[in-house]
């Protein structure tokens, strides 16, 4: 997949994980690699990005004896996740006129055969 | 490798490379480390899971701005000088290169920058335009609320009321579209600087 397409992707799916309820970074990485694949490494930037980006918070919280990141979606963040689905919208017809498109070019290619060896 | 041994090895080579932020991302990869070992994994199971330090640096290079990634290129070259001894070979060349590094580096700068501002200037004119269209609904509608004191006629009228309602109905249909287009262009453009600094790293 094209790392540019990816990036977007993953956006929303921390975005829409988010969207939920407050999470973590352990956390977010289970519940996005059950779709698609995410490293912590892949996700440290993700966070960083859109945190410069407004469109999710950090707050520290005490868990067992020591302190975790909390990541909350703001509006601007679910505002992007809109936007998001309705950019996928598009995405899906091209891929259909897409589909549409080779289907019949292949379909002519098999007429163009069968006249050939009918000759 | 353990937890302490794993952490020390990414902040060294974060520093090498000259990547701010070394404290934050330290601590993300601890809360990462801890989470798994809560989980019950083993310390080396969980440092291992997490991959290894090049890949971690490789993704954190690419976030970096331009010009950080830039700065940063140059100091690492003249520090490696420094280290293999050649520090006043290459403070000469730097000196003696100037008339043709620099002239170069300032063109690529000045063409970046000129199609930094066409593009911008070109989201800025979408929105220029948008503006006077309002505008001109806003005075049509103002020429209008002056008619019952007989300033204007009753075709004048008309015309205003119209043209308020022709402008307004376009800057309604053209608004969104126009947000629209100004964030993919945003987004265009952060992509073409993204994909420049992938040549870089």
């Amino acid at each position: 997949m094209d790392s540019q397409f990816r990036r977007g992707i993953l956006d929303a799916c921390v975005l829409a994980v988010l969207e939920k309820g407050e999470s973590y970074g352990y956390q977010l990485v289970k519940d996005i690699s059950q779709f698609i694949t995410i490293t912590e490494s892949t996700l440290y930037p993700i966070l960083k990005r859109l945190e410069q980006t407004a469109m999710l918070e950090v707050f520290s919280q005490e868990h067992n004896g020591r302190l975790r990141k909390y990541y909350r979606i703001t509006p601007a963040g679910r505002d992007r996740i809109t936007e998001l689905l309705n950019e996928w919208e598009e995405i899906v017809k091209v891929y259909q006129f897409i589909v549409t498109e080779r289907g019949e070019s292949h379909e002519q290619s098999g007429i163009s055969f069968g006249t050939e060896s009918g000759a | 490798m353990n937890r302490a041994e794993f952490l020390s090895a990414l902040r060294a080579e974060l520093e090498r490379q000259y990547i701010s932020g070394a404290d934050n991302m330290t601590e993300y990869y601890d809360e990462m480390i801890c989470d798994r070992m809560e989980e019950g994994m083993s310390e080396e199971e969980a440092v291992a899971s997490l991959g290894s330090i090049e890949d971690i640096v490789n993704e954190a290079l690419i976030d970096r701005p331009m010009t950080t990634i830039v700065r940063d290129r140059v100091k690492k070259s003249k520090d490696n000088a420094e280290k293999k001894g050649h520090g006043a070979l290459w403070i000469t060349l730097a000196i003696l290169g100037f008339p043709v590094w620099f002239p170069l580096m300032l063109s690529a700068a000045i063409v970046a920058f000129v199609l930094f501002l066409v593009f911008w200037i070109l989201v800025g004119t979408v929105f220029i335009v948008i503006g006077s269209l309002a505008l001109s609904a806003v005075a049509c509608l103002a020429a209008a609320i002056t008619f019952p004191f007989g300033w204007i006629s009753i075709p004048s009228l008309l015309v205003a009321l119209g043209g308020a309602l022709a402008l307004g109905s376009i800057v309604l249909l053209l608004w969104r579209p126009m947000i629209s287009f100004s964030k993919a262009a945003g987004r265009f453009f952060a992509d073409i600087v993204r994909s420049i600094k992938r040549k870089f790293v």
